[in-house]
This record gives C-alpha cells, sequence and structure tokens, in this order.
C-alpha cells in the first residue's frame, strides 16, 4: 500500500520556473523516507504537492490508492490526513500566543474545544516546550519557533508527517530529540517524510532515500545502496556520511571489510571484525584494588590515566574478567576477548501517563533497576524520560539510545532501556536489525509484563 | 514597540484576568474623557499611575519618558486655551509692549480638557503596558466585533513585527557594509530599504497563506481563547469604581 504516490507530476511557478518535471514516487505507508538534493532542487515544492498545497501543473498525486482533488471539502480531508511542518518556522506562525497558533489546526477540523486543549498541552509536551503557551511565537529563539511549529501540525494527528529541514536550527541536543520524536511518531505507524541536509541522519534514520535534482528524481533506494554510489552523490552536491568516508578511506587502505557501515557503531565493527580482536591484547590499566583470576573488572579513564576499579564508576566504558593475580597498584592487562555478556533489557513504558499512575511506575522502575542492577540506563521517548528522572536516577542514554546501548553491551556493559510504547518494539527491531548486519548476537530481552 | 510589548509579558500584574484589564481601562477611558469636572481625570491619572508604575512595576523612568509627548502636548494646548479661548477676563500679564489677557472660562476649559486627554492617555498605557494583545483580541471577540476586524487586527499584529524584525535586519546589513557612511549613501540605502520592505512583507504574506492553508485555513482564523471567568470579586469592585467615578462627576460642580 503506498501512502502517497506521484505520477508524472509537473509544476511550474507561476513566474515560470519549472520545479518539478516528471515526478514518479511513491512513498509506502508507514515507512521513514528522507528526500535529498542541491538546493533548488524542488523538494520544498515536491512537499507543498503532497498535501495539496499546490495542485500540480500538469500529473496526479495519489494519496492512499486515491487521486487528489482540489474542492474544498477534499482539501480539509487531505490535509487532515498530511500534515507539513515548513522550512521556516516565522511563515508558519501566525497567532498571538504559542497555545493559540497550536490550536489552530485542530480547530480548523472542527474538534471539541475540550479535546483541541488536550490536544495543544500533548503536543507541545511531546516537542518538550512547556512554560511558553502565554508567549507570542515572535518572541521565542529559531529553534523554539521550529518546535512551536512542529507541535501545531502534531496536533493534528494526520497520518503522514512531512518535515522540510526539521533539524535546522536546532541545538545538537534539540536534533536527537527530534530524531527521536520521528521514531516515536513512527513507531505509532505514521508515514514520515523529511527533507535534510544532513547526510548522517538520513543514512541512519531513513529506510528509503529519493534523490532530486533540478526537478527530477535521479535515483531511490536503502541508504547503504545510495551511500556507495560516489558519483551519484557527488553529481547531486551530496556528501557521504563521515562514518562512511571513514571506511572508504580504511578500506581503501586495507583495515576494514567491504560493507559500508550506516552509524560509527557499525564502522568500528567493521574494523574490529576485519582486524581481530587479539590485537588489543596489549592493553594494560592501573589496578586501583586487589585483583584475582575471575573477578569483575572495570576500566575507564581517571585524570588521562587508564585505570581499573572492582566497581562500576563515573568514566568507566568497559567491563571485563580478570585472567590473573593483580596486586593493588600493579599494572593489568586488559584482556578484551574475555568480556562477559552486556545484556540489553527493554522495558516497556505506557505511552501516556495518566492521572496517578506515575507514582506507582516510579516504584516499579525502581524496583525493576535494582533486581536487575543494569551498568547503564536509556530513555526513550518523553514518559518514558520523565518516569526515569522522576525514579532519581539520571538515564545515561537518552539519544541514539539503540546504538548506545548496542556498544555498551559490545564492551561488556548491561543497559536497560525503558521506551514508551511502541517505541519499545521499535527498539527490539533495532537491536535486530543491528545484530543482522554485524553478524553478532546481543542478547537482549524484552520485560513487558512488569510495567 | 518591541519594548512596550516585552511589559506586557513580565508584569506584577500578569496573573490578573486580561479581559479585567481591558475592561478597567476602556471603561475608566470612556468614564474620564465624557467627565465634566477636572477632579475626576486628575483621580484617574492618579490612580492608573500607581496601577501602572507601583502594582506592575513597570519602571518610573520608561513611564515618565511616554508621557512626556503628551504631557508636552498638553502644556501647550494649557496655555493656548488660557489665552486665547473665552471672553470673561482672569488676569493679565505684560510683557514688553504686549498684553496678554487669560480667561476666566477658557482656564476651566483647559484644565478639564487637558485633565481628561492625560486621564485617557494613562488609561491606554496602563492598557498598552501591562495587557498582552492576545486578551485583547479575546475582549474583542467576546465584543462580537466582525471576524475580519479581528482577524485583520492579529494578522497585522504579527506583521508589524516582522516588518520591524525584517527592516532592522536589513538595516544592520547595509550598515555592515558602511551603507550610511555619508549622505548620498544614507539616501541610496533607505530607499533600497524602503522598497525591499515592501517586496519582503508582501512575500512573507503570502507564504504565511500558503502555511495557512496547509493547515486547513477556511477563512476565519480560529484559535483557542482564554476562557477563564473575570472573578465575581473583581467585577464587583470595578463596578463599584466605575460608579464612584461617575457619580463624582454628578456631585462636583463643574
Ligand atoms: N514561490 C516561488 N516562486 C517562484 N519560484 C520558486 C518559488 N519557490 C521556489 N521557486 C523555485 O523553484 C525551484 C525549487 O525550489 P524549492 O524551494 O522546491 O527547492 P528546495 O529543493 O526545497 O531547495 P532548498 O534545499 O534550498 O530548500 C527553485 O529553482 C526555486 O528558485
Ligand atoms: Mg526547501
Amino acid at each position: 500500500m503506498h501512502a502517497l504516490e506521484t505520477v508524472d507530476v509537473d509544476f511550474r511557478y507561476p513566474n515560470g520556473t519549472h520545479a518539478l518535471q516528471g515526478v514518479n514516487i511513491k512513498i509506502k505507508t508507514g515507512s521513514k523516507i528522507a528526500i535529498l538534493g542541491p538546493n533548488g532542487a524542488g523538494k520544498s515544492t515536491l512537499l507543498y504537492l503532497f498535501n495539496a498545497t499546490f495542485k500540480p501543473t500538469s500529473g496526479t498525486v495519489f494519496l492512499n490508492g486515491d487521486s487528489m482533488h482540489y474542492d474544498s471539502s477534499s482539501l480539509r480531508s487531505i490535509r487532515q490526513k498530511v500534515g507539513i511542518v515548513f522550512q521556516n518556522s516565522d511563515e508558519q506562525l501566525f497567532a498571538p500566543t504559542v497555545k493559540q497558533d497550536v490550536s489552530f489546526g485542530p480547530l480548523n477540523l472542527r474538534l471539541s474545544v475540550e479535546e483541541v486543549e488536550k490536544r495543544v498541552s500533548k503536543s507541545l509536551n511531546m516537542v518538550g516546550i512547556s512554560g511558553f503557551e502565554n508567549l507570542p511565537p515572535h518572541n521565542l529563539s529559531t529553534g523554539e519557533k521550529k518546535k512551536v511549529a512542529i507541535a501545531g501540525v502534531l496536533a493534528m494527528e494526520p497520518e503522514i508527517m512531512i518535515f522540510d529541514e526539521p533539524l535546522s536550527g536546532l541545538d545538537p541536543r534539540g536534533q536527537a530529540e527530534l530524531t527521536e520524536l520521528l521514531d516515536q511518531l513512527n513507531a505509532d505507524e505514521k508515514t514520515i517524510i523529511v527533507t535534510t541536509h544532513r547526510m548522517d541522519f538520513a543514512a541512519e534514520w531513513a529506510d528509503e532515500i529519493w534523490i532530486l535534482k533540478n526537478g527530477q528524481v535521479i535515483k531511490k533506494g536503502e541508504p547503504n545502496e545510495i551511500f556507495s554510489d560516489m558519483s551519484l552523490i557527488h553529481g547531486a552536491n551530496l556528501q557521504v556520511p563521515m562514518p562512511i568516508q571513514t571506511h572508504n578511506e580504511l578500506y581503501l587502505r586495507g583495515f576494514a571489510n567491504k560493507q559500508v557501515p550506516l552509524s560509527v557503531l557499525e564502522l568500528v565493527e567493521s574494523v574490529i571484525e576485519f582486524s581481530g580482536e587479539d590485537e588489543y591484547n596489549n592493553y594494560y590499566a592501573l589496578a586501583k584494588d586487589d585483583f584475582a583470576p575471575h573477578d569483575e573488572c572495570f576500566i575507564g579513564f581517571e585524570n588521562g590515566a587508564l585505570v581499573a576499579f572492582p566497581e562500576d564508576f563515573k568514566n568507566c566504558f568497559a567491563r571485563f574478567r580478570c585472567t590473573e593475580q593483580v596486586r593493588e597498584g600493579k599494572q593489568i592487562p586488559i584482556d578484551l576477548s574475555n568480556i562477559p555478556e552486556g545484556k540489553v533489557w527493554i522495558v516497556r513504558t505506557p505511552s501516556s501517563l495518566e492521572g496517578g499512575a506515575e507514582i506507582m511506575l516510579v516504584t516499579v522502575v525502581r524496583g525493576l533497576i535494582d533486581s536487575k542492577k543494569p551498568h547503564r540506563i536509556g530513555a526513550m521517548g518523553t514518559v518514558a524520560k520523565s518516569i526515569v528522572k522522576n525514579t532519581g536516577l539520571n538515564y545515561d542514554f537518552g539519544g541514539e539510545v539503540v546504538n548506545s546501548a548496542v556498544s555498551a553491551s559490545r564492551r561488556g556493559l548491561s543497559t536497560m532501556i525503558f521506551a514508551t510504547g511502541k517505541m519499545a518494539d521499535l527498539a527490539a527491531k533495532r537491536i535486530a536489525y543491528l545484530n543482522q548486519r554485524m553478524g553478532e548476537e546481543i542478547c537482549f530481552q524484552m520485560v513487558d509484563e512488569e510495567l | 514597540m518591541q519594548f512596550l510589548e516585552q511589559f506586557t509579558l513580565k508584569n506584577k500584574l500578569n496573573g490578573v484576568s486580561g479581559k479585567l484589564k481591558t475592561l478597567f481601562a476602556v471603561l475608566t477611558l470612556l468614564v474620564c474623557s465624557f467627565s465634566t469636572t477636572f477632579i475626576v481625570p486628575l483621580l484617574v491619572f492618579c490612580i492608573m499611575l500607581a496601577f501602572t508604575v507601583v502594582v506592575a512595576g513597570i519602571p518610573p523612568r520608561f513611564y515618565a519618558k511616554l508621557m512626556l509627548a503628551p504631557a508636552g502636548f498638553g502644556l501647550v494646548s494649557f496655555v493656548l486655551m488660557l489665552f486665547f479661548f473665552g471672553k470673561e477676563p482672569f488676569f493679565s500679564i505684560h510683557a514688553g509692549g504686549l498684553t496678554l489677557t487669560a480667561t476666566k472660562d477658557g482656564f476651566d476649559m483647559a484644565l478639564i480638557s487637558v485633565g481628561r486627554m492625560l486621564g485617557s492617555v494613562s488609561c491606554l498605557l496602563f492598557l498598552a503596558l501591562t495587557t498582552p494583545m492576545a486578551d485583547i483580541f479575546t475582549v474583542l471577540k467576546k465584543l462580537k466585533l466582525p471576524d475580519v476586524f479581528i482577524d485583520l487586527s492579529m494578522l497585522i499584529y504579527r506583521f508589524i513585527v516582522v516588518m520591524v524584525e525584517e527592516a532592522l535586519r536589513m538595516e544592520y546589513a547595509q550598515k555592515m557594509r558602511l551603507g550610511y557612511s555619508d549622505v548620498k549613501g544614507s539616501f541610496r540605502a533607505l530607499s533600497l530599504l524602503a522598497g525591499n520592505l515592501f517586496v519582503r512583507s508582501w512575500d512573507s504574506a503570502d507564504k504565511m497563506l500558503t502555511a495557512m492553508n496547509s493547515r486547513g485555513y477556511d477563512g476565519i482564523i480560529h484559535v483557542l481563547d482564554d476562557e477563564s471567568p473575570i472573578p465575581r470579586l473583581h467585577l464587583l469592585g470595578l463596578a463599584g469604581f466605575e460608579l464612584v467615578l461617575v457619580s463624582l462627576n454628578l456631585i462636583l460642580p463643574r
């Protein structure tokens, strides 16, 4: 089933610019799509066609298999199903206050005032903005405006959500949070389409990439397919993501295997797999205690020196088992081939918090953490983050949670991931996917029933 | 313009219902401008001053600056009316070979009109400094003004900000490249700025409409309004206050 499809679509602006020329695109329902291309390629224009803001000069756009009509009642139902967050949020925000701006869309859907109130606070919460409700939007920073613009579309609860350069203008943390929000929306079975100039994001996030140039589609494919085609990438003014660049350089010099890595994690795996693990055997750390064979040993940096403690500590990055007797103050050989299993637990939290449920959940979460004793804690999605924070503990991984957990696991550290609603399945799927790509088995377990 | 707005968002009367503040300012303004004695406007002036500066915590310096223009205008009008209106002689000034005669009825008229003017200005300043635009729009809507009027004011409000920001940005960009270094250059830069401002505002209006359409705009702007009612007690207090002002007008001699 295709959520959106264009057939031979042409679009000309009134001034004669031929922005789209014979575009044929198919977007699968429930997928994550990135549209890439140089400035002026026609990406934004294409997005406008997707929710009938513009009408194609010729050709047809299909929504869920039906061709789009442009009379006012069809337009309303199209815009209910397809929401766009514009590139420049200043164009989108117009109301005197943030709250009023976010309420504009849902009120146009003729929802009741109570429902609108609920959606407004829910969407502001999802984008991580609160306390600004009664301020005029022009009083906010660029990134905050962007979040308000996103909330304005979220509140309409469309089944297809389109973001024109969602990451531009956000700080790194905001970008990580937005990426997570996109995943969360996708977990709720929404189709997500973004345009971006951030190649590393596209490579890691997208299921499928379409490349546009001069108003035409020049290529579509999965990220690894797209990014292994150097001439295509450079021909479209794009850039290969950093992990792939690094990998390419290593590969050409004979230090990595052939498979194209889409993230830093995969890059590292590729190098390790190639060079073999015994390379690591000549590392030493300063023993901060007496160690006997089979003792657990936590290593990390302290004041620039590699040290080994018998307990987990702040800068610890790996855990292994000692093979020999070492006295305090002596050097302990780090044997990375002797890394114990680092488990990953995925705990599903509810996707919304009703009334007093949170207090109960907090005790359950606390209990889980105390019984399984994970070395690291990850949190995905707003609800999970807020529950973990309320236990008084801090999560170690708040962005790129699954990658971080898998990486920690490869270094012998176990992680408990709290994931909001369907994001739990997403996390499980992602680990399975990484396992398959890396040819490794990270043991993970869903602890569903407890919450 | 931006400054005024900053105060509406951050003053000690933020917690008070915007509707109440608007009603308070507008009703008092009406009573003040129909006053038949100068005492009521004077009273209004003092009360509004106290509310704005003491209760809401607007810096007195800033307030004084805003008051400067109307006060100057008031002074000039006062002098003019005193000497050039009315018939009944009051007192005379001999300066050089000239004799200026002030009139009694001119004095009364000057007192009332200038008083009304200052009183009304203080009401407006109270409104402008303590009440966010959003609240004023809500009141306008409650008063059942036509949608077109309210939507238009909302968009104008938004576009004033857009235009000011745009103009400042362009001016800055010009200055950075030495646009205003001499008189001739200044004229050229200014004309470019003005022309461009028009084009850009037009363009951003067009884009905003596109964005509004994509969220289902149907010709009327629907937004959530602050539905919280004005507390009974406050309403009663307001009614009492206005009644006192009105009755003062009736009791006091003209
Ligand atoms: N309102 C407009 N009127 C006329 N031409 C336009 C308009 N908007 C865009 N164009 C033209 O249409 C073409 C495609 O523009 P579009 O905004 O879709 O590009 P884009 O791929 O989104 O670029 P970017 O990466 O810079 O956002 C460009 O050549 C542009 O100059
Ligand atoms: Mg664009």
